[in-house]
């Protein structure tokens, strides 16, 4: 049997509101015919292969239905849309899985700070649950860094330290930490949206049957269910959507990289550190890693920036990008670029923001000659201060700034770049 | 060599706007098209298939009965052949669901085409979804490797590929025996336009609709049903209030308001 909804047409005023709450914009609203000699004008429709069966519509149509109630007995209307879903029995006693895991990236060696944002979170989430937090390394040579992450706020390090770990291959990992959920049992398990934990986070929820929730920026525990409610972003941010994983456990999220701040230090903080041993006569592994070739060192990352400099086709030339260089390196911050500059060949695409480039939320973020097209703004509109330099003061971006500035970005940018190193030499 | 491009079909990039009086999402009169990430994946399996003789490209989506009209467009592009699966009962899949169902919609491809799957490319993620979770859980179903961020195709011959993968402060090369999956960013190629005779083609294609019986699917593994995750709820983000303009009579005195209120912030 396939799920089922559909509406009761002589319930349904027409209203649209059940438009407004579908997330998947599958209802439409469509002229009644004449002849049925119904009061209302409207009637929705749903496209059941759209559909995702969330209940928000059915449940926005009883709110109103509800509301009604209270003003007259028994009203014909509303209470219009009926859902009958299917049922898979799933037989897992989530009962038996206990803490709150944060995955700990390392990368050639380096311990990523996304760690500390994750046990800021993990944190709250485990005493909300009373149960342990825990952090899980894998790597070669990372034992060293299991103090530092129980001084961040973690009971337990699970370190799993072998030569294969050394560089990141999806197979690899992907066993390593299946096999330890497997055997611990964790109740939710927290991994960075990096390219590293976005790459086999889905791999590992899959071999170990379980749900996986994408890049999200806000995780709480529902106190009742004990489920972790874990929201994010879609189309860039202007629509938000909360999911559950109800029957499978660990629930599993990626959470995107400075969406919490960072677990303070407690200097001297016990936990417990346990060494991993890992079988690896059991492990199928195909893939061979070759070779890293690092980026040039002045480059800083953009998606873990916390300052952003951005410029667009306002620049009007390639060159105009040495100036934003300019302005990027007296704040420390990151160069980012919109779509059409990286299309013209002015800058490569790693630097592109946007929908079909990068998603970042630095702390500032600098537009430059950059109007503020949707595919743009999907991006960036997470960035806590937003500043916009454009002639054009009608552009999208001087809407959603914080700062704007009208005026010709060559004449403006040196003379910021002069005030701030006024600043930083007083 | 075969190669299964994973295509879905998702609202037009182009068309996603913003209404100006509530700052919040137009969700009408989207327009759908191929997802703009596995346009790279088609065109990177064409170039695939120009470079190794013998090979043949087909393209899988997993969608309502209109998702048909993105398979004929990637036929247009150059891939041989489409495949729809399509059943009320895929509907409401999360990533979990939906890789369940993309690749055993793939081992019938290999059964009823008598050719062997030897590499698998999806676009890194879609554009509604967001998510980058499928074409790795792909490779989880069936056990065999996979790269995503794929940013190079270096070498690959009928039984092995190398690829670089592009990361956050470098390039990653790593090989794979086929059969493999990757998963391919926008950086790989620039995909090429329909041409007249792939136009022709995709006209004239006979593309087979399967059922989820039709791909022997577990029916506890797809669809809503069989999907770990749900959807609890969804809203709109409350708009950005509108920002303060920085005054001053010359540049001079605009740069020096501007980097005095950022100090006020504290984010220089």
């Amino acid at each position: 049997m396939a799920n089922e909804i559909f509406i009761i047409k002589e319930r349904c005023t027409g209203c649209g509101s059940c438009v407004k709450v579908c997330p998947v914009n599958c209802i439409s609203m469509t002229d009644r015919a004449k002849e049925e000699g119904v009061r209302w004008k409207k009637l929705a429709v749903i496209d059941v292969n759209t559909c995702v069966f969330c209940n928000a519509c059915v449940e926005d149509c009883d709110r109103l239905f509800n509301k009604t109630k209270e003003k007259m007995p028994n009203p014909d209307f509303f209470h219009a849309i009926v859902m009958k879903k299917e049922k898979v029995e799933v037989n897992i006693d989530t009962t038996a899985y206990k803490g709150v895991w944060c995955f700990a990236e390392q990368r050639h060696g380096q311990l990523m700070p996304t760690i500390f944002e994750l046990l800021h979170v993990g944190k709250k989430l485990s005493l909300d649950l009373n149960e342990d937090l825990s952090a899980v390394v894998i790597g070669h040579d990372v034992t060293q860094y299991a103090q530092e992450i129980i001084e961040h706020g973690a009971d337990k390090v699970y370190v799993i330290d072998h030569p294969i770990f050394e560089h990141f291959v999806d197979e690899v990992y992907t066993n390593a930490l299946t096999d330890l959920i497997k055997q611990e049992k964790p109740n939710k398990l927290l991994m960075p949206a990096s390219i590293i934990g976005r790459s086999f986070s889905s791999r590992v929820a899959i071999a170990a049957q379980t749900g996986i929730t994408a890049d999200a920026t806000e995780l709480s525990i529902n106190p009742k269910t004990r489920m972790l409610h874990a929201t994010r972003p879609s189309f860039g941010g202007n629509l938000m959507a909360t999911i559950l994983c109800e029957k499978h456990r660990p629930e599993m999220a990626t959470v995107r990289p400075m969406s919490f701040q960072r677990a303070e230090k407690q200097s001297g903080r016990k936990g417990e550190v346990i060494n991993v041993k890992v079988d690896l006569s059991k492990w199928n592994i195909r893939t061979k890693f070759v070779r890293y070739e690092a980026e040039k060192k002045e480059d800083i990352d953009i998606t873990a920036a916390e300052k952003v400099v951005s410029g667009g086709r306002g620049l009007g030339k390639p060159e105009g990008f040495k100036l934003i260089e300019e302005l990027a390196h007296t704040l420390g911050a990151a160069v980012g670029a919109s779509r059409p500059t990286v299309d013209a060949g002015w800058i490569p695409y790693k630097h592109q923001i946007g929908l079909t480039g990068r998603t970042i939320r630095p702390k500032l973020y600098f537009a430059c000659g950059i109007s503020g097209q949707i595919q743009h703004l999907a991006g960036m509109s997470s960035a806590e201060v937003i500043v916009a330099i454009n002639k054009d003061t009608e552009c999208p971006m001087f809407k959603l700034a914080t700062l704007s500035v009208e005026g010709d970005l060559y004449e403006l940018i040196p003379l910021i770049i002069k005030e701030i190193n006024k600043i930083k030499h007083k | 060599m075969h190669i299964v491009v994973c295509i879905k079909q998702t609202p037009a990039t182009a068309n996603i706007q913003i209404d100006p009086k509530t700052g919040t999402l137009k969700r009408e009169g989207m327009a759908a098209a191929i997802n703009p990430f596995d346009e790279y994946g088609i065109e990177e399996a064409v170039r695939i298939k120009e470079r190794v003789p013998n090979s043949v490209v087909s393209v899988v989506t997993m969608g309502p009965p209109q998702a048909e009209e993105s398979l004929r467009d990637a036929i247009s592009r150059g891939v041989d052949q489409g495949f729809h699966l399509c059943d009320r009962a895929f509907a409401g899949a999360d990533t979990y669901a939906t890789s369940y169902a993309l690749q055993m919609g793939i081992r019938k491809i290999a059964e009823f085409t008598q050719k062997k799957v030897d590499l698998i490319i999806c676009g890194k993620q879609t554009n509604d979804g967001d998510t980058g979770h499928v074409g790795p859980g792909i490779a989880a179903w069936l056990d065999i490797p996979n790269v995503a961020y794929v940013k190079k195709v270096e070498e690959i011959n009928d039984s092995l590929i190398r690829v670089h993968r592009m990361m956050e402060d470098g390039v990653d090369v790593l090989e794979m025996p086929l059969p493999a999956v990757i998963a391919v960013v926008k950086e790989i190629n620039e995909p090429r336009v329909p041409s007249l005779r792939g136009k022709m083609a995709a006209k004239k294609a006979v593309i087979p609709r399967w059922t989820a019986e039709d791909i022997k699917a577990d029916k506890n593994k797809i669809g809503l049903g069989g999907s770990p995750t749900i959807v609890a709820s969804s809203f709109n983000p409350p708009p950005r209030t509108g920002g303060v303009k920085v005054e001053g009579a010359t540049p001079e005195e605009k740069a020096k308001n501007l980097v005095a209120k950022l100090l006020e912030m504290k984010v220089l």
